[in-house]
């Protein structure tokens, strides 16, 4: 590279990214990397996506660390990226595909678009009785930098419209 | 709005703020209308890479430690959207970019490693030497002898063959 | 061979485009017509580009061995070292004052490391006299 380097700022003080140790139940490791904090624009924004949704139940705040991979996989304790993490996770921890009907707290589901992979997952938390229909509400931790929210699983931002919804168990 | 505010819209942070891959942020992106009028107007030269290099000198000026990068949605879109560009600063860009592994930048650096591999699969590299064989007569006029090959040469080698 | 060749070109000029990286040859070498010998040809520049075979050939170093056979035997070996970092690598060698002695064939041959890959061959000519007067240097 002959020009002076563009990032030097960054590599000068920024974070080096670390993750922890974490691993699938085959031992196979699990590329990770713990997210730093949100900055005021990000913690805006999320709050502005908030706003009308009166059905989401917030539980925590704007926050770094994890990502919604990191939440239902690792305990809130470090963020996870690649799609081929998610895979392995997936086979070697025996998750199982099931239907919506039958799906109870402790499952996880997953909005996947038809072509750019998983957009996003969360931990089914309730299942509600919404007039005679059993509605799975879901536990979102919507990125890396912004917070929490319970909600239903139908009642997601805009860019996971579309998606394919898919329920996963571990249960036998 | 000017291409590079547009990749500050509120739209373009929300993406990178709510798709948790950076693999399908890099394919939404590359639909988002603010990557497509960034392209339109790199095709039609209102912007350079010297403008996008500039732009993201300016950006790193709010950079700092242990925060998320302010402007790291509107940098992922900028990657996408230059990814094609056939300039070597732009190539040089994205490849620092992607050779990065700090918590600040973690996703742009990620979608910079998505660029980085589809550029180099679809640009091709260049080496080019230049070898005098024997003495070529001087010429006023002409394109400069330093900018072969990226100039035009002007077809007149043999008109003035000569005894040496 | 690690890479194939996917074309090898012998031409008056090149230009890359430095927004699209698009490459463009210029007036490609067919025959060349010198009025007297000796004679020079000022520039003519030999590209190639070479594809990469697999994933695994990525960060390889390489080298490209022009041989410029003039036509009258003598020889002119030019080599140029890469590393491949693309899927595609262009090698362009520009030369600059080919003397030319006699009329025959100049001949352009491309190896990749130590392997024959392709060549080109340009016609080197004297025009015809006119009136039956010889051609008389310029």
């Amino acid at each position: 590279m002959t020009s002076p380097r563009l990032f030097g700022i960054a590599r000068l003080i920024g974070t080096p990214e670390s993750g922890i140790a974490l691993a699938t139940s085959a031992s196979r490791a699990i590329e990770n990397a713990q997210a730093v904090a949100p900055d005021e624009r990000a913690r805006a924004l999320y709050q502005a996506s908030r706003k009308g949704k009166i059905g989401w139940t917030n539980r925590r705040d704007a926050c770094g660390v994890y990502n919604c991979f990191g939440l239902v996989w690792a305990s809130r304790r470090t963020s996870i990226y690649e799609v081929s993490e998610i895979e392995k996770i997936l086979s070697d921890d025996a998750y199982r595909r099931i239907d919506e009907a039958t799906a109870c707290i402790g499952d996880i589901v997953i909005y996947r678009h038809q072509t750019l992979g998983p957009l996003h997952a969360g931990l089914v938390v309730e299942a509600r009785l919404v007039g005679s229909a059993v509605i799975p509400y879901i536990l979102s931790k919507w990125s890396d930098s912004y917070g929490e929210d319970i909600h239903s699983y139908l009642d997601v931002p805009q860019q996971y419209l579309g998606c394919g919804i898919e329920f996963w168990t571990d249960r036998p | 709005m000017l291409p590079f505010d547009q990749l500050e819209a509120d739209s373009v942070a929300q993406l990178a703020f709510t798709v948790a891959t950076p693999s399908a942020l890099y394919g939404l992106l590359a639909q988002h209308p603010s990557v497509a009028a960034f392209k339109t107007a790199l095709g039609t030269r209102t912007i350079d890479a010297d403008d996008v290099l500039q732009r993201v000198r300016v950006w790193l000026g709010d950079f700092v430690p242990r925060i998320r990068f302010r402007h790291e949605a509107a940098l992922c879109a900028l990657v996408v959207a230059v990814e094609s560009h056939g300039s070597k600063q732009i190539g040089e860009f994205i490849e620092e970019l992607a050779s990065l592994h700090v918590a600040e930048l973690s996703m742009a650096s990620r979608v910079a490693r998505i660029a980085n591999k589809r550029r180099k699969a679809t640009l091709s590299a260049n080496t080019a030497v230049i070898v005098k064989l024997g003495n070529v007569p001087s010429r006023t006029g002409g394109p400069r002898q330093d900018q072969v090959p990226s100039r035009v040469l002007i077809p007149n080698s043999f008109t003035s063959a000569r005894v040496a | 061979m690690a890479l194939r060749l996917e074309y090898f070109v012998v031409a008056e000029g090149v230009a890359v485009d430095q927004l699209t990286n698009q490459v463009s040859l210029f007036n490609v070498l067919e025959e060349i017509k010198a009025p007297a010998f000796p004679a020079l040809v000022h520039k003519a520049v030999a590209h190639g580009l070479w594809v990469i075979q697999n994933d695994l050939d990525i960060g390889t170093e390489h080298q490209v061995l022009l041989i410029i056979r003039l036509p009258d035997r003598a020889e002119h070996r030019l080599t140029t070292n890469f590393t491949v970092t693309h899927r595609r690598h262009r090698v362009t060698q520009l030369i600059e004052g080919i003397p030319l002695s006699t009329e025959g064939t100049l001949e352009f041959e491309v190896l990749l490391d130590g392997q024959h890959a392709a060549r080109h061959l340009v016609d080197v000519e004297r025009p015809p006299a006119i009136d039956g007067q010889a051609p008389t240097a310029t």
